[in-house]
């Protein structure tokens, strides 16, 4: 392939306008990841984000030194504002799940992950490292343009916007997925239980980590090898085969199996749903289209025979 | 239709962190990775992008741990905290106080040490009554292998304890 071929796939693929449902779907489904993840935190927020919380900021401060943008060290040292941070953090993933002032929510929420990583890192796992790259990335993506509140104000005010969108901002989300599971990959591989097969044994037996009971038939010496191997064959197959569209479905396919049977077995809270609100961005937008519309058909179906 | 300097603007930012993420994200060393990851590490850092991704890898991890907070009273009463065991918990606690295990993992680490003042405190302020505060706070690792070869699969009788630390607790630690 010449390099001005190259070139020219790579500008297709950065800034060819694309279809912005999926990218609507994934803001939906982002928003409700993170109010869950806020909501399950809620409980014990102040006593992960509180001035007198377990970790203190001048010690976190002290362990993690440089420039930090933290939203909390821009407001007063006092609980009453931590407590309120919680609110709009939650307000604004919230404003982003129905698309209201979409790209300010995306700012908001970005800073509200951001924040609670340079607050209290020792309490935050892969899920909401994604979750933080996403949102990064989403400040940048016209994730408003359909399925939003905003499209509802500018169809009212008669602005007309163009329906396609450019999917640079989009694509980096979708990369930054595809690196997740390809660094899994090159990290485990260098693991001699990964190699060897054995690996799972140890995951499963972790009882620190375990949701529900990993039925005996999958812990068998045969069964955690298959398993342990089919991880690895996952991690490194998905990256390398979702751009072709030929294997994208079997592979979402395999990538939903393999995470939900995490979220079965293993205690990560929010993770693989975490992952999973990404591969909408994966799915054929004209697919997405015609599902949304039949939903949206069969439901204002419904409210015209119930009224 | 994008103006070209937006375009080469956009081309940059995109390259950059294309070339950012997969350094920071993927196993690599040398020379010159390090440099590179050096010199873009505090923007990185920024805004929390400089993970990497190696739960269960290079080896998952083959050894229950758990930590207790032993308080020591003025007069001499002793209470034992226990964080919380996702184990013991029921399915919905356990997924909204993982947290805590993930919390507890994070603070055994052995270069952990600049941590464990401000664990024990905190302890310190749950712990004890104003007639009988607080005196010291010690605290307790307790790790149990899981090794098939030698059939030990991380029973809590199997633990075996190591002190963390001793926190001497001054009034103002309380407040």
């Amino acid at each position: 392939m010449k390099m001005q071929d190259l070139r020219r796939k790579a500008d297709a693929f950065f800034f060819q306008p694309v279809s912005p449902y999926p990218l609507a779907a994934y803001r939906i489904l982002f928003g409700l990841c993170v109010a869950t993840t806020l909501l399950l935190l809620h409980r014990d927020w102040m006593a992960w984000f509180g001035m007198h919380g377990w970790v203190s900021p001048e010690t976190i401060h002290k362990a993690e030194s440089g420039f930090r943008l933290n939203a909390f060290d821009l407001l007063p040292s006092d609980d009453g504002w931590v407590r309120l941070c919680f609110w709009i953090f939650l307000s604004a993933s919230l404003a982003l799940v129905v698309g209201f002032c979409s790209r300010l929510s995306s700012a908001i929420v970005f800073l509200a992950l951001n924040a609670l990583n340079q607050r209290m890192p020792l309490i935050l796992h892969g899920g909401d490292t994604f979750l933080r790259a996403a949102a990064f990335f989403l400040v940048f993506c016209p994730s408003g343009m359909v399925w939003s509140v905003d499209a509802l104000i500018r169809k009212r005010r008669h602005i007309l916007r163009p329906i396609a969108i450019k999917p640079w901002a989009q694509r980096l989300i979708q990369y930054q997925l595809v690196l997740i599971y390809l660094s899994s990959f090159l990290w485990k591989i260098k693991g001699e239980p990964w190699r060897s097969g054995t690996a799972l044994f140890y995951v499963w037996h972790l009882r620190e980590i375990q949701r529900f009971p990993v039925p005996s038939l999958f812990q068998s010496t045969a069964a955690i090898h298959i398993e342990s191997w089919s991880v690895l064959v996952f991690e490194l197959v998905f990256p390398l085969l979702i751009w072709f569209k030929r294997f994208r479905v079997p592979l979402l396919i395999v990538g939903i199996i393999f995470h939900l049977t995490l979220e079965y077995a293993l205690n990560i809270p929010m993770f693989q749903w975490d992952m999973l609100s990404a591969y909408v961005l994966f799915v054929d937008p004209y697919a997405l289209e015609r599902r949304a519309a039949q939903f949206f058909s069969v439901v204002s179906r419904r409210q015209g025979r119930t009224a | 239709m994008i103006r070209p300097a937006t375009k080469l603007a956009t081309s940059l930012f995109v390259a950059f962190h294309l070339c950012v993420m997969t350094l920071f994200a993927l196993p690599m060393s040398g020379n010159w990775v390090e440099r590179i990851r050096a010199s873009v590490s505090p923007y990185m850092i920024a805004i929390g992008m400089n993970e990497t991704w190696n739960t269960f890898a290079p080896n998952p991890k083959s050894a229950e741990q758990f930590m207790k907070a032993i308080v020591v009273t003025l007069r001499g009463k002793t209470d034992v905290y226990q964080f919380p065991r996702m184990e013991d918990l029921s399915y919905a606690d356990r997924y909204r106080m993982e947290r805590f295990r993930k919390f507890e993992e994070s603070v055994i680490c052995g270069d952990c040490t600049g941590l464990w003042p401000d664990v024990g405190r905190y302890v310190a302020r749950r712990s004890g009554t104003p007639m009988d505060p607080p005196d010291r706070v010690v605290l307790v690792k307790f790790e149990s292998a899981i090794d098939p070869n030698r059939g030990l699969m991380g029973d809590d009788e199997h633990a075996v304890p190591t002190v963390l630390g001793e926190l001497s607790v001054q009034p103002e630690d309380l407040q």
